[in-house]
C-alpha cells in the first residue's frame, strides 16, 4: 500500500498526554463522581502494536470508547497525527472513523445476524472509499481473501450463523482493514473463541502489521495473547498506568506489584503442581 | 503441533459473484412464506384468504344487495334465505358476505396504520434515546393509562355516524402506543448491540442503519403487532357498532349485530342472526391469532438461507 | 461404590436437518469426594454432559444410557422424582451468575426460596444459614441484603457457590464456573471451590475449556472431542502422560508469556459437524498430525494407555507394552 508509506510517519501516531475521564451521575455532585481513568499518558508509534492489560473495571473499555471518538475525556488530550481527537465535533466523527477502525470482543454480537457476509464487508468501502459497487465487490473478496477465508465468492454470499466463530472473527477483521485506517483496536478479540482457533485470529493480526504496517492497539486481561502481538505493554489498574514497558521485559522482569499478580495468575498447565484433590482412590 | 496453516493464498482474483441482493418486496415474501410452513398459521392463513375472496367476490356470491329490505323479516333459515332475514327485512346472507368487506377493512387499515405508527414512534424513541425518547415515550405511556374502551367510546359518541375511516382512525388512535412500547424495547437492546455500533464505524448514516440493521431484526416483532392490532380493530370495531356507536346505515357485521339486538331476534327465534355476525368476527380474530404463532420462525435467521 | 456412575451415555438434539449428536457414548464414574475435569472446546459435549447429569437438558434432547447415582439411574427419573434428588444429591453451579441469580430478588431472597423448597424452615432460621454459608465462601453477611447486580463477578459466583451448598449436595457439577471473570478472581474463586471441596467433602464434576485450571484442580481430568471422551488421565501426570493427539496438541495451545521466544500454537481445521450420525472414523484425524489410514477407516476405542486411557490407535499400549506417540 504505497499511500501509507509515502506519508509522513507523524501523521499516524496515536498519542495519549494525561487524558482523564470522571463519569458523573446528574444531580449526584461529587458523590455520584466515579473515576474511570486518571493521567493516563501513553503513545503508539506508526506500525506499533502496544497491549493495554487491564481486568474489568481497569478503565481499558473507557479508554477504547475515548479514542474512537464515541467519548470526550474529562481532560487531557488525544492525538492522532495531527488532529485533536477529544476536541472533534461530532461532524467530523464519520471521516475519523475510517482512520480508527475497532474490531469487537463476540464474533456472535460483532455481525448483524440479517445482513451478507458481503454487504457488511461492502459498507465501509462504499462509505469511505467512494468504489462503485462492482469494484466494492471486487474488494470484498480481496479482503476476504487476505484474512484467509477462502473462497471468497462463497463467503461473501453467506449470512453470520453459517459461519464458525473463529471465521466470524475474521470477517470482523476485514471489515477493520477495510476503510484503510491507521490503527485498529482490538477488544478482547480472542477471548471468545476456543483456544485452539485463537493462534489463527492472532497471527493474521500481526501480519497485518506487517504487510500493512497498521498499528495497533490490542486491549486485553490475557497476557499470553498480548505477548504473541505486542512489541509494549501497557498495564492499567483501576483506572491508573502502573507499568509499561517492552513486553518482554514486562513479563519477565514486572516492577509493579499487581503486574506481578497478574503474570501468577495466567493459566498455564502444570504452572502450579497439581492439587491431587481429597478422595481420589 | 505446528503453528496454523492458514488457507491457501488465491493467486487470480476471481469473477466477482454478485452477492445475493436483496429483492424488493423481498422481505414480504420472506414473511409470507415462513408463515406458511408453520401449521396453525397456515390454516389462519387460508381463513383470511377464503374472507377475503368472499368479501371480494361479494357481488357475485351474495344471493341478494344487502340492502334489499322486502323481504319478510324476522323469518328462519329457509330455500330463498338460507340464514334467514333480519328484524329489517334483509337477506342476512348477503349481509353476512357484504359485511365482510367493512370488517377486513377495518381490521387490515386499522392494523397496518396502528403498526407503522407503532413501529415508527418505536423506532425513533428507542434509537435516539435523549430528549426526543423522553418525550415520546411519555406520550405512549400517557395513552396506555386510559382505559382503552371508555375513550373510544367517548370518541365515538362525538364522531357518531362519521364512516368507517373514522372508526379505523379511532381504533389506530387507542391501541398502537402498545406496539410501540414493545417496538422501543425491542430496538433499544438492539442498539446496544456491537453490530449497530459497527455500522456506524463502517460509515452508514442513521437512515440506513435504521433500514438495515434494527428493522430486519425486528420482524417478527412488527408481524406480532400488526396480528395484535388487527384483532383487536376488529373486535374494538364489532363494539362499537354494537354499542351504536358507528353508523348503523352500513352494513358490517358490527352493525349487524346492532341491529339484531335493537329486534331482539333471539327471542325471536331467529338465532342465525346473531349468531352468524358473531362467529364470522370470532372467526377472523381466531385467523389473527393462529398467524401469530407463525411469528417466532420469522426472527430465525436460518430463514432467510435460500 | 462410585456415586457417579455413567454408561455409555448418548445424547442428541433435534437438529434443523439432521439429529446432533452432542454425546457419544460418555462413560466415567466417580468415587464420593473426588474432583474430576471435563475439558473440551466448543461442541465437545462436555456441558452436554453436565446438563444430562443434573436433568437440566432442554426439551428437544433424547438421551439414551444410564447416569447412575447412589445406584438409582437418574436418566429414567420423572421430573417429580428428579426435584426432589436435586440440590439433596446433585447440584448444578451456573457458569454466568448474572444469568442464573434472579435480579429482582435479594441474595437474602435466594437462600430463602431454596430453602423453603426443600425444607420446613423459618425465615430468620433461613438467614442464619445464609450468613454462615456466605462467611464459608469469603462473603460477608451484609451481601444478604444486595441484589445481584450490585455484585462483582467474582461475588455472584461465590453467591451462586454458597446457594449451591446451601442443601448439602454430595454432587456438585461446576460449568464453567470461572469463564466470565478476570484471571485473578478466577484464582481466588476456583481456590475457594478448592478449599470447599477439600473441607466439605463432596464430589465434583468440573466442567471447563481451560485446561490449566483443570489440571491444577481436579484429581483426573477426562479430554471431551466431539462428543466423546478421547483421553482419560491423573492430572498430576496428565502434561508428561498425555498420548492423544488432540491432548497434545491442546497442551501445545499453551505457552508460557515469559518465555524468551514464544511461538502460540492452535490446532488446523474445524471440528466436525455432530449432526453426520454415528462416526466409522476417528473425528479428529482430519485434524491430527500423526493420522493413518486406519483412523480414517475404523474408530478408536477408549483403551489403556500410559497413566490412564486413551481412544487413539497410535497410542494404546501395544502387547510389547510401548506405545507409537511419544
Amino acid at each position: 500500500m504505497s499511500a501509507e508509506q509515502g506519508r509522513s510517519s507523524r501523521d499516524d501516531r496515536l498519542c495519549l498526554e494525561a487524558v482523564t475521564k470522571v463519569y458523573r451521575r446528574r444531580g449526584a455532585g461529587s458523590r455520584g463522581a466515579k473515576l474511570a481513568i486518571e493521567n493516563v499518558s501513553f503513545t503508539i508509534e506508526p506500525g506499533a502494536s502496544v497491549g493495554l492489560i487491564g481486568q474489568s473495571g481497569s478503565g481499558k473499555t473507557t479508554l477504547a470508547r475515548l479514542i474512537t471518538g464515541i467519548e470526550k475525556p474529562t481532560s487531557g488530550t488525544i492525538r492522532l497525527g495531527e488532529t485533536r481527537v477529544d476536541e472533534l465535533p461530532k461532524s467530523r466523527l464519520r471521516s475519523y472513523r475510517r482512520s480508527v477502525q475497532f474490531v469487537f470482543q463476540d464474533p456472535y454480537a460483532a455481525l448483524n445476524p440479517a445482513s451478507r457476509i458481503g454487504y457488511i464487508l461492502a459498507r465501509p468501502l462504499l462509505n469511505y472509499g467512494g468504489l462503485s459497487t462492482q469494484e466494492a465487490d471486487r474488494r470484498v473478496l480481496e479482503l476476504l481473501a487476505k484474512v484467509g477465508l477462502t473462497p471468497p465468492e462463497q463467503f461473501a454470499a453467506k449470512l453470520p450463523h453459517q459461519l464458525s466463530g473463529g471465521q466470524r472473527q475474521r470477517v470482523v477483521i476485514a471489515r477493520a482493514l477495510a476503510s484503510s485506517p491507521r490503527l485498529i483496536i482490538a477488544d478482547e478479540p480472542v477471548s471468545m473463541l476456543d483456544v485452539s482457533l485463537r493462534a489463527g485470529v492472532l497471527r493474521l493480526l500481526r501480519e497485518l502489521r506487517e504487510t500493512d504496517g497498521i498499528s495497533l492497539l490490542y486491549i486485553t486481561h490475557d497476557l499470553l495473547s498480548a505477548r504473541a502481538v505486542a512489541d509494549e505493554l501497557v498495564v492499567l489498574q483501576e483506572g491508573h498506568v502502573v507499568e509499561h514497558g517492552p513486553a518482554r521485559q514486562v513479563l519477565q522482569r514486572p516492577a509493579h506489584e499487581y503486574t506481578r499478580r497478574l503474570i501468577d495468575a495466567v493459566p498455564l498447565p502444570g504452572r502450579r503442581p497439581a492439587s491431587g484433590v481429597a478422595g481420589s482412590k | 503441533m505446528n503453528t496454523v496453516v492458514t488457507a491457501g493464498s488465491p493467486v487470480r482474483p476471481a469473477q466477482p459473484a454478485k452477492p445475493a441482493r436483496r429483492r424488493p418486496g423481498g422481505g414480504a415474501w420472506i414473511v409470507v412464506r415462513t408463515l406458511w410452513r408453520q401449521p396453525k398459521a397456515r390454516i389462519g392463513m387460508l381463513i383470511i384468504a377464503a374472507l377475503a375472496a368472499m368479501a371480494l367476490l361479494a357481488p357475485v356470491v351474495s344471493p341478494y344487495s344487502p340492502n334489499i329490505s322486502t323481504f319478510p323479516p324476522m323469518t328462519g333459515p329457509s330455500g330463498a334465505h338460507l340464514l334467514g332475514t333480519t328484524g329489517g327485512g334483509q337477506d342476512v346472507l348477503s349481509q353476512l358476505i357484504y359485511g365482510a368487506r367493512d370488517s377486513l377493512l377495518v381490521a387490515f387499515g386499522a392494523g397496518l396504520l396502528a403498526t407503522l405508527l407503532a413501529v415508527s414512534v418505536g423506532v425513533l424513541a428507542g434509537y435516539l434515546s435523549g430528549p426526543a425518547d423522553t418525550v415520546l415515550n411519555f406520550v405512549m405511556n400517557l395513552l396506555l393509562v386510559i382505559p382503552a374502551l371508555p375513550l373510544m367510546i367517548v370518541i365515538s359518541t362525538y364522531t357518531k355516524g362519521g364512516g368507517i375511516l373514522t372508526i379505523i382512525l379511532v381504533i389506530v388512535l387507542i391501541t398502537w402506543a402498545f406496539g410501540g412500547r414493545v417496538v422501543r424495547s425491542r430496538v433499544m437492546t438492539l442498539r446496544s448491540l456491537d453490530f449497530v455500533t459497527a455500522a456506524q464505524f463502517s460509515g452508514d448514516r442513521t437512515g440506513r442503519i435504521i433500514a438495515r440493521e434494527i428493522l430486519p431484526n425486528i420482524v417478527s416483532v412488527i408481524a406480532a403487532i400488526f396480528f395484535a392490532a388487527a384483532t383487536g380493530a376488529v373486535l374494538a370495531e364489532a363494539g362499537l357498532e354494537f354499542l351504536g356507536l358507528g353508523n348503523p346505515a352500513t352494513v358490517s357485521w358490527g352493525t349487524m349485530l346492532y341491529w339484531a339486538q335493537t329486534y331482539n331476534v333471539l327471542a325471536q327465534g331467529q338465532w342465525a342472526g346473531i349468531f352468524a355476525p358473531g362467529l364470522c368476527i370470532a372467526l377472523v380474530a381466531t385467523a389473527f391469532a393462529l398467524l401469530n404463532f407463525g411469528v417466532d420462525e420469522l426472527s430465525n435467521p436460518r430463514l432467510r438461507e435460500s | 461404590m462410585p456415586l457417579l456412575d455413567i454408561r455409555d451415555l448418548r445424547v442428541s438434539y433435534r437438529g434443523e436437518r439432521a439429529p446432533v449428536l452432542a454425546a457419544r457414548d460418555v462413560s466415567f464414574s466417580l468415587q464420593p469426594g473426588e474432583l474430576v475435569a471435563l475439558v473440551g472446546e466448543s461442541g465437545s459435549g462436555k456441558s452436554t454432559v453436565g446438563q444430562a447429569i443434573t436433568g437440566t437438558l432442554p426439551g428437544s434432547a433424547t438421551l439414551a444410557g444410564t447416569v447412575g447415582f447412589d445406584g438409582r439411574d437418574i436418566a429414567a427419573m420423572s421430573p417429580a422424582e428428579l426435584r426432589r434428588s436435586r440440590f439433596n444429591g446433585i447440584a448444578l453451579m451456573p457458569q454466568n451468575g448474572l444469568n442464573a441469580l434472579n435480579p429482582v430478588l435479594t441474595v437474602e431472597g435466594h437462600f430463602w426460596d431454596v430453602l423453603r423448597s426443600h425444607q420446613r424452615v423459618k425465615r430468620a432460621e433461613a438467614r442464619g444459614v445464609a450468613a454462615g454459608l456466605l462467611e464459608r465462601v469469603g462473603l460477608d453477611g451484609s451481601v444478604l441484603r444486595r441484589y445481584p447486580h450490585e455484585l462483582s463477578g467474582g461475588m455472584r459466583q461465590r453467591v451462586c457457590l454458597a446457594i449451591v451448598l446451601s442443601l448439602r449436595p454430595r454432587l456438585i457439577v461446576f460449568d464453567e464456573p470461572t469463564t466470565a471473570l478476570d484471571v485473578l478472581t478466577q484464582q481466588q474463586v476456583i481456590g475457594t471451590i478448592a478449599e470447599l471441596q477439600a473441607s466439605e467433602g463432596f464430589a465434583g464434576v468440573l466442567i471447563s475449556h481451560d485446561l490449566g485450571l483443570a489440571l491444577e484442580h481436579s484429581s483426573r481430568t477426562l479430554i471431551m472431542y466431539a462428543g466423546r471422551i478421547v483421553e482419560e488421565l491423573p492430572s498430576d501426570r496428565a502434561l508428561s502422560d498425555a498420548r492423544h493427539p488432540y491432548t497434545q496438541a491442546l497442551i501445545g495451545c499453551y505457552a508460557d508469556p515469559r518465555a524468551d521466544e514464544v511461538v502460540l500454537s492452535g490446532i488446523p481445521g474445524s471440528p466436525p459437524d455432530l449432526s453426520l450420525g454415528v462416526e466409522s472414523s476417528c473425528l479428529f484425524a482430519p485434524r491430527c498430525a500423526h493420522a493413518t489410514e486406519r483412523c480414517d477407516a475404523e474408530r478408536p476405542v477408549l483403551r489403556s494407555a500410559g497413566s490412564g486411557q486413551a481412544a487413539c490407535f497410535l497410542a494404546e499400549d501395544t502387547l510389547s507394552g510401548a506405545s507409537h506417540v511419544s
